[in-house]
């Protein structure tokens, strides 16, 4: 950053509508790569049940709660991150927390899916459809 | 005894004054007499074909998925007078708790009290969430990892009377339920309240050491309610952690416990 001109943060800005390089094909390639890998698994559990995931009686979670967990705990240093530089008002915490805060915001939304991998019926189309009715609550 | 075991006591006689009370005709209740039980598993047969049950298969039972709604358990013991190593044996099934743990985790309100004290479970209801298995501090609540299927010959034994559990689900026993129901619907019909005797669960019917007795509180004169009142051996699972359980078991009496 020896010679940070108006003219080097306007080539840097405009750079990101040009195609993509090779560094970000190969991290795109791995981050894609690692959600497949996701989807593939929940696919196999899906198709042959809760059973594939090794979790049994009376340990009814295991992983998945683990990693729930996690990504609340990931989502939570994030707000703390954006929540310490706001206290001590901070100048240059403008960019450091819109990154830590859409950390936590896509933290929280990987937690919020384990839940419903967990549901046993989330093979099944209304498996997590089926709400209970106040008429037979009682 | 440790002092903390003596609070928690304490504790739960204050508890004990808020529970439930019954006012319907009906609180149903069984009692275990562990110094009849042989550990013959007759008992886990009878319920097995009454209540539908699948049968996992021998891979799945020996990685612990067996979905048994009644088990029986074993204590190796060795004797200190003897030096004779002794055997114990608990049947264990839903303890139908007054104050149970497994319904109010329960997202969906799958599993409920009825007014007659049981532990009812809606299974078109339940999501498989199985928060109320971890829950249940008597680990009696069995999940159906799969959709079992009832190979050919056995298809027709299926007892009509109870549904049969798809994947998914949780489920566990019932105190014979459909029993119960059909009994409560004969006696609604002759205008009388049920007797004492008259509904018999599947295990207790299947016990040849008539172990096990079922009956109605409510109903001072019922078997249970005097075994109840007179036996000096009864005792309830884990009572520190207040759940109140309806079932009691009687202690095994060892004779060869006895003082000369």
């Amino acid at each position: 950053m020896n010679q940070l001109t108006y003219g080097n943060i306007n080539d840097k800005v405009v750079n990101s509508m040009e195609p993509p390089g090779r560094s970000w094909m190969v991290s795109m390639v791995l981050i894609l790569g690692a959600l497949s890998m996701g989807v593939f698994a929940w696919a196999i559990q899906i198709r042959h049940g809760l059973e594939w995931s090794g979790i049994n009686h009376p340990i009814a979670w295991g992983v998945y709660i683990t990693n729930f967990v996690f990504w609340i705990g990931i989502g939570h240093a994030g707000t703390l991150i954006s929540a310490v530089l706001y206290l001590v008002r901070a100048p240059f915490r403008n960019s450091i927390y819109r990154a830590s805060e859409a950390m936590t915001v896509f933290a929280v939304m990987t937690a919020a899916c384990f839940p419903s991998f967990i549901w046993g019926a989330s093979g099944m189309p209304t498996g997590c459809c089926r709400i209970p009715t106040s008429a037979s609550c009682g | 005894m440790i002092p903390i075991a003596e609070n928690v006591r304490k504790a739960v006689k204050q508890a004990g004054k808020q529970t439930p009370v019954y006012n319907d005709p009906y609180k149903w209740e069984m009692i275990i007499d562990l110094d009849r039980c042989t550990g013959c598993s007759a008992c886990v047969a009878a319920c097995y074909a009454e209540n539908n049950i699948p049968l996992v298969g021998k891979d799945r039972s020996n990685v612990g998925r067996e979905m048994s709604w009644l088990r029986i358990e074993r204590y190796f013991e060795t004797n200190q007078q003897t030096g004779r190593l002794e055997t114990y044996y608990t049947p264990q099934m839903c303890q139908q708790c007054d104050n149970a743990g497994c319904e109010p985790v329960c997202p969906v309100f799958a599993t409920y009290q009825t007014p007659d004290g049981l532990n009812a479970m809606i299974y078109n209801r339940c999501v498989g969430s199985r928060y109320c298995s971890n829950n249940c501090v008597y680990k009696q609540r069995r999940f159906n990892w799969r959709s079992y299927q009832f190979p050919s010959p056995l298809h027709m034994q299926l007892n009509p009377a109870v549904s049969v559990r798809g994947k998914g689900v949780m489920e566990k026993c019932t105190f014979c339920q459909q029993r119960i129901r059909e009994m409560k619907d004969l006696a609604q019909d002759r205008g009388r309240d049920v007797n004492d005797g008259e509904i018999q669960t599947a295990c207790q019917q299947a016990c040849p050491a008539d172990a096990i007795s079922f009956g109605n509180i409510m109903d001072k004169n019922s078997q249970i309610s005097r075994i109840k009142e007179k036996s000096r051996r009864q005792y309830i699972q884990l009572p520190e952690l207040n759940f109140q359980p309806a079932i009691t078991y009687l202690k095994k009496v060892n004779p060869n416990n006895r003082k000369a």
